[in-house]
Formats: C-alpha cells, sequence, structure tokens
C-alpha cells in the first residue's frame, strides 16, 4: 500500500475541504517519519487501518453525500408544509370531531396550539442560520411536530383521567422525539466542525 | 476509561508540556511510555480533530524548514479537562490496585 492509497481509503466520502487537511497532515507525518530514519512501509503501516481512521473521521466530521444533501434540500417546501401545516390541520380535526360537545373541550386543542407556538418560536432563529444547518433542524420540526401532538394528546388525556387508546404511545414517542433531538444535536455537531474546516459560517 | 479516552488524556498531557505537532506527539507518546504505549498513529488526527472542535486544543500552520506544518496547543478549557482526567485516572488506578493488590 502507498500513502496514496492509503489516504484515498481513510478520507473517502469527506468533503473535499475536510479531506484536504487531513491528507496534509498525514503526508506530514510521513516525511517526518521518513526524516527520522523510519522507511516508508514501516511508517505506513504505523498508521494502521486506513478505514479504522475513516470511521474514527467520520465520527468527527459529516460526509460529502450527507453534506451535498443538505445543500440542495430538494424537499424543503414539503418539510416547511409538514412544519407549518400540520398542528393547524390537527387542531381543525379535534374541532370537527368535538364541535357538538357542549361546552366544547378546549384542552383538546392544547397539543396543536402548543406545536404551533413551538414552532413560531424556533422557527427565526432557525432561520438565521447557514442553510445546511437550517435545513437540518427544520427537518427536525418537521419530524417532531407530528411525534409531539400525538403525544401531548395522548399525555393530557391520560393526566385528566380519559381511557387511553394505546397508553404505550406515551413512552415510545417520548423515546422518538427524544431520540430524534439527540441525533440532531450530534449531526449539527458534526455539521458545524464540517462548515468550520470549509471557513463558512457554523 | 475505554482506549480512545486514554488516548485524548495522553494528547492533552503531552500538549501540557508545550505545542507540537501530530508526529511529535504520537513520538512523545511512545518515548515517555518507554515503548509501552504504541497505540496506531493513524487514530492521533481523528481524536486531535475532535479536541480541537471542543476547543480544548487549537492548532496553527507553521513553516518549518520548508515545509508546512499543524501545530497544536493546549487551550484553558483543555487544562480543565485534563486536569479532570487526571483525576479520573487516579481513581480507577487506586480502585484495581486496592482489587489486586501489590505496589501501586
Amino acid at each position: 500500500m502507498t500513502l496514496h492509497t492509503w489516504l484515498a481509503a481513510a478520507t473517502a466520502g469527506l468533503p473535499p475541504e475536510v479531506a484536504h487537511r487531513v491528507r496534509d497532515e498525514y503526508a506530514a507525518h510521513l516525511t517526518d517519519a521518513q526524516a527520522a530514519g523510519v522507511p516508508e512501509a514501516e511508517a505506513l503501516l504505523a498508521l494502521g487501518d486506513p478505514v479504522r481512521v475513516r470511521r474514527a473521521l467520520h465520527r468527527t466530521y459529516l460526509g460529502e453525500e450527507r453534506l451535498r444533501g443538505l445543500r440542495t434540500m430538494p424537499r424543503m417546501p414539503f418539510v416547511t408544509g409538514v412544519a407549518w401545516g400540520m398542528p393547524p390541520l390537527y387542531g381543525l380535526g379535534m374541532a370537527w370531531i368535538w364541535a357538538d360537545s357542549t361546552p366544547f373541550p378546549g384542552w383538546r386543542l392544547a397539543a396543536p396550539v402548543l406545536t404551533l407556538l413551538l414552532i413560531v418560536g424556533v422557527w427565526p432563529p432557525i432561520h438565521r442560520l447557514p442553510t445546511e444547518r437550517r435545513t437540518l433542524w427544520r427537518n427536525m420540526c418537521a419530524g417532531l411536530s407530528l411525534q409531539f401532538m400525538l403525544w401531548g394528546q395522548n399525555a393530557l388525556q391520560w393526566w385528566l383521567g380519559e381511557d387511553v387508546s394505546w397508553p404505550w404511545l406515551l413512552p415510545v414517542l417520548m423515546l422518538l422525539f427524544s431520540g430524534l433531538l439527540l441525533w440532531t444535536v450530534l449531526e449539527d455537531a458534526r455539521l458545524r466542525r464540517t462548515l468550520a474546516l470549509q471557513g463558512e459560517r457554523a | 476509561m475505554n482506549t480512545r479516552e486514554q488516548l485524548r488524556l495522553l494528547i492533552l498531557a503531552v500538549l501540557e508540556r508545550q505545542p507540537e505537532h501530530g508526529y511529535a506527539i504520537a513520538q512523545a507518546i511512545k518515548a515517555r511510555s518507554e515503548g509501552l504505549l504504541t497505540a496506531r498513529e493513524g487514530t492521533l488526527y481523528p481524536v486531535l480533530h475532535a479536541l480541537e472542535a471542543e476547543a480544548q486544543i487549537e492548532s496553527a500552520e507553521h513553516e518549518v524548514g520548508g515545509r508546512v506544518r499543524r501545530e497544536y496547543r493546549l487551550t484553558e478549557k483543555g487544562r480543565g479537562a485534563l486536569a479532570k482526567a487526571r483525576g479520573d485516572w487516579a481513581r480507577q488506578v487506586r480502585a484495581v490496585g486496592a482489587v489486586i493488590g501489590g505496589p501501586v
């Protein structure tokens, strides 16, 4: 294996700017090793398995394909529509189902109203983020809105002593949206590191 | 403390003395451990990048002998993390020593 093939394997799938810095560092490392009298083959062996290095680098930086996906954002209008459209639709559905009840159980609109308020609250700060981070967080909002509404609705029913059709849904939805939030935070950290290396506003 | 956390601690400890470039960090770990710690050198840079992303170290390029090298330096945040990691490590060593006995 040559330095070229080792570097190609270690930096596969990384954005060009990240790969460039990584390649420079490993090339300098090898030059230092050779200057210290270590033969190239031995120095390459000391670097270890390039696939393992690639996995470690991908834990720190976002892959090129993922980054491109966040930049081109082909589904963005759909995502925006879901984030903003789901709470009013859900609220209207609730109002239609309970329209004949007297007095009208206003608390049944609490989950969609709260979700809509959350969307209204987080959308402006998200809008100020760089394109890639904006796409990531808007995707998260869209994914979260329906889960949060369903969870809120079920939690309120349970709290008020009503029969809940699927009680297991409460912890499951809680796990789902906690997982989605955690995944987005970790993905955002990798994205910020990648953008920082690209010299962009992160 | 897993292998990756150990490598983070070793890097921070090496950089506590003075700023270094990647190859020198790897050599310092090997030399100070009298050859016992010989982690694959390739895994050093992903850890350096992660530490830099966490602002525990910072880096800058310098030209040395006509070649550009990236030198890493410990930050105040890194100094704090090193002190904490040292404490954790000492507790682990004491705990294992108490179980296995003999000189610690």
